[in-house]
């Protein structure tokens, strides 16, 4: 099995020499991609290889001039793979040595892509070791908590969807994702979302492992994600609506789509809550629109039968929309 | 903030890893019973088959049932990881248990015998462990205080047993055993790791 | 009659705005709310601002802040009660709150009689829920009424000794149960569980049994039966509450305890009809095993009991979620005015 390593990274040399050197120990990795997004040093091979040349050859750093996202960093990184598969990994978060065991236990299968577990920082700070409860009960719902590998039907791919939207918790086939055109948006933020959904929505052949394999870190107050508060967060329409029409498109799971409309809605009422107050009225016009696209009324009975919680959100969201 | 929780990470993990080696040192044979070396060559492994009411997954790790239970299903040795079990009995039967040989010699000079382990598993199981010394004629089995409960969230197990002042364990016995007592209803049951140590 | 209510507060956990809630649908026009908050922690003064803002104890309810010393020490409950402006005055200690129910029947008790004293019933809340688990002298309340001398103070020893079920309405200054029993002349009660109180925290069992095994033993032979039947009872609420991990301690101190009984005691402890009676018998006949056995006996008949309320408890949650939710063709007409432009 050959494994690519994605890294995008924007202003963390430090956390990028150390990420890398785990990568070098772990020895799993054919080759790794740095995607440099406008780092105000840009990001130089003397600076981050490991001096002892590890990946002489099979190292590339790709520079962009301004940062555009962490999304357009990871599709132009992609168009650079030439392994089986890859990984997009975040520079500062840490690999686990049971990635390593993971790694090694899927040479030889053939799946789409596969998803394992992490530890998040703030589930330490709780006491715990593990994920974050939220995504906990999703992994429970699947009924997929304990296992080392195993492939996930349609039902439990499902449930699994609606964990945190991250793109560094699967080990992808690298065809999966370009014959199907699979990339991250290119926004400056919310740009895991399409490429989580979209691998969902395209995935066949899903593995999941409940080894551990990432350790993510979560500021106390989670400045890199939620100082963004203007006009940016409104991009986010333009990948859900593509998503939409994917997961609505006849013949796809109608399970699929509504835990995506599930996902949508909690997301509007995060967006709403971290996005500048005098953006909130355009904001709710915006979901407004957004659910008269995609929430017909043939889809709005089954949801009130399945779900009658998140249809009655839906028609509160389209309210305030209104108003 | 997010650096700096991962130079302290690091920096706990260093510091942690440091301290274990001067012990690895100083005490080998306090710490590192031969039984975990023999789990490190299952960790290291990757094997799978069909159960049976005995198997010798390695020198000195078996299952043994009653063969009454009649026990059926399969496990695995995923890498990184010592035993996944599922199991399921076909008719009733008396006992289940994964035998670990240990180290026969004098514990004396030891204050306690116990072990840690790394559990999950998907319906909660509860496996009871105890230290089997043999004697002239059988054997005596000392139980440990706690059981150990597996749940769906991977959790770890510690517990040990005071040497001295005791009836039921021998300061000096020919064989010594730690067995897991395992359900004898059906269950599926991850061990991820166990170490032993006798200090 | 009108009430006062003195809620005592140390801090803001034990779901400090559900017992203020619990509180103001109990009172009428008249009573009183003492709050005593002993400023342990700043968020519970918080709380009961913000509720007497937002939601408030009820109408013309007189409410007061009640002085503590500089030393924030709670004073004895004796105290609060004289700071209260009514005879009748319920103390709410840390984590308990009142019921609709029990406090309409201690009302409707007071406009009958005015005894000495009146003991009302509690049971213990599981968590949050509505519901409750009775306490073990549930099958031993009298009915409603007053009893007087003799029979009135042997009703009231044959209950839980729970100083906060005392409500004094003669001259009594008496905060400890055995002592203010005593010194009534009528008793009145109310088997309505008026009281929710949160479990006592997991405690070593051992000082306690020992106490009470040092008091039957030194029992001169007239007086025992009524002193005898509240330590059974006491004992029975032990073996209740007790904690997984102090088992052990609790049959040492009562093998210990058993040995030392007098012999004239035995015929009522064996005919005592809670749990404690055949585990003691176990352990005077040394045979631990039984006694064992008798108290996981016990475990799974308080567990069946806990799993039966919490299930009633889940499909009330259940029920009241589904009269919530609206229906379909409710939910359809809403999106179909909501989708109008």
């Amino acid at each position: 099995m050959s494994l690519t390593l994605v890294l995008p990274v924007h202003n963390d040399a430090q956390n990028l020499r150390r990420v890398l050197q785990q990568a070098h120990r772990l020895g799993i990795f054919n080759r790794v991609v740095v995607s440099d997004d406008g780092s105000d040093e840009p990001v130089s091979r003397a600076a981050v290889c490991p001096p002892n040349a590890w990946l002489q050859g099979r190292f590339t750093i790709l520079h962009s001039n301004t940062s555009k996202g962490a999304g357009h960093a990871r599709n132009r990184a992609l168009e650079h793979v030439e392994t089986e598969h890859v990984l997009f990994f975040d520079s500062d978060d840490l690999l686990t040595p049971d990635l390593a065991a993971l790694v090694r236990s899927l040479a030889g299968q053939h799946f789409d892509f596969c998803l394992f577990r992490h530890t998040d920082s703030r589930s330490i700070d709780l006491g715990g070791l593990g994920q974050m409860p939220f995504d906990e009960a999703h992994w429970r719902r699947a009924g997929v908590q304990v296992g080392a590998l195993r492939q996930i039907s349609q039902t439990q791919a499902c449930a699994l969807a609606e964990t945190a939207n991250y793109p560094w918790n699967k080990i992808y086939r690298t065809d999966f994702l370009k014959q199907n055109d699979i990339r991250c948006s290119e926004t400056m933020v919310h740009n895991d979302i399409e490429l989580h959904w979209m691998s969902f929505h395209h995935g066949r052949d899903i593995l999941v492992s409940d080894r551990v394999g990432a350790l993510h870190f979560v500021a106390p107050d989670e400045q890199r994600l939620t100082n963004r508060k203007g006009e940016e967060r409104l991009a986010v329409f333009t990948p859900l609506d593509r998503i939409a029409v994917a997961l609505g498109a006849e013949g796809t799971s109608e399970r699929l789509l509504e835990a995506f409309l599930r996902f949508v809605s909690g997301l509007f009422d995060w967006i709403r809550n971290n996005i500048a107050p005098p953006l909130r009225e355009r904001l709710d016009e915006a979901t407004r629109d957004f659910l008269l696209t995609h929430v017909n009324e043939a889809r709005f009975s089954k949801l009130s039968r399945t779900d009658p919680v998140l249809a009655r959100h839906i028609v509160f969201q389209l309210e305030r929309g209104r108003i | 903030m997010i650096h700096g929780i991962a130079t302290s990470f690091d920096g706990q993990v260093k510091r942690a890893l440091n301290v274990l080696r001067k012990k690895v040192t100083k005490s080998n044979a306090d710490l590192n019973p031969k039984v975990n070396n023999s789990l490190a060559e299952l960790r290291k492994k990757v094997i799978r088959g069909n159960i049976q009411s005995e198997i010798r997954f390695l020198p000195g790790v078996t299952l043994r049932a009653d063969p009454a239970l009649k026990i059926q299903g399969s496990y695995d040795s995923p890498e990184g990881r010592l035993l996944t079990l599922d199991i399921t009995p076909q008719a009733q039967g008396d006992w289940l248990a994964l035998h670990l040989s240990l180290d026969s010699g004098d514990y004396t000079p030891h204050g306690f015998v116990g072990f840690a382990c790394r559990i999950a598993a998907p319906e909660p199981v509860i496996v009871h462990p105890c230290l089997r010394s043999g004697t002239k004629e059988s054997f005596i089995d000392s139980f440990f205080n706690k059981h150990i409960l597996a749940t769906p969230e991977e959790a770890s197990h510690l517990d040990a047993l005071p040497i001295h002042n005791r009836s039921d364990l021998p300061l000096h016995a020919p064989w010594r055993e730690l067995v897991l007592f395992l359900p004898t209803e059906r269950f599926r049951w991850s061990l991820h790791d166990l170490r032993v140590f006798v200090v | 009659m009108n009430l006062s209510f003195v809620m005592i507060t140390s801090s803001d956990g034990d779901h400090l705005w559900s017992r203020c809630k619990a509180l103001a649908a109990v009172t009428t026009p008249g009573d009183e709310v003492l709050l005593c908050d002993t400023g342990q922690s700043e968020n519970g003064a918080k709380i009961l601002r913000r509720f007497e803002g937002e939601i408030g104890w009820g109408e013309e309810v007189d409410v007061q802040l009640a002085a503590l010393p500089e030393t924030r020490a709670l004073p004895n409950w004796a105290t609060l009660r004289s700071l209260a402006k009514h005879r009748a005055t319920l103390v709410l200690p840390e984590g308990a709150q009142p019921t609709s129910d029990g406090v309409k029947a201690l009302r409707a008790q007071l406009q009958q009689d005015t005894p000495d004293l009146l003991i009302i019933n509690s049971a213990r809340k599981l968590g949050a829920t509505a519901n409750s688990l009775p306490c073990s002298d549930f099958s031993r309340w009298p009915p409603t009424g007053v009893l007087e001398g003799t029979a009135a103070r042997t009703a009231a020893l044959q209950l839980l000794p729970e100083p906060a079920r005392l409500i004094p309405l003669g001259d009594l200054s008496h905060d400890e149960y055995e002592s203010a029993v005593m010194n009534a002349d009528s008793i009145g009660f109310v088997p309505t569980t008026v009281l929710l109180m949160p479990s006592p925290p997991a405690q070593d069992p051992h000082p306690q049994i020992a106490a009470l095994g040092t008091r039957l033993a030194a029992l001169p032979q007239d007086n025992s039966p009524d002193i005898l039947t509240s330590a059974m009872v006491q004992l029975d609420d032990m073996m209740t509450q007790l904690a997984p991990l102090h088992v052990e301690t609790f049959l040492t101190a009562s093998e210990a305890m058993a040995k030392t009984l007098p012999q004239q005691l035995w015929p009522s402890i064996l005919a005592h009809d809670g749990p404690i009676g055949p585990l003691l018998d176990a352990l005077r006949n040394g045979d631990i095993s039984a006694a064992r056995a008798q108290l996981a006996l016990h475990f799974a008949i308080q567990d069946r009991a806990r799993v039966t309320a919490l299930t009633e408890e889940v499909g009330r949650l259940y029920a009241d979620l589904n009269l919530a939710l609206p229906d379909p063709d409710y939910l359809m007409d809403l999106f179909q005015r909501a989708r109008r432009a």
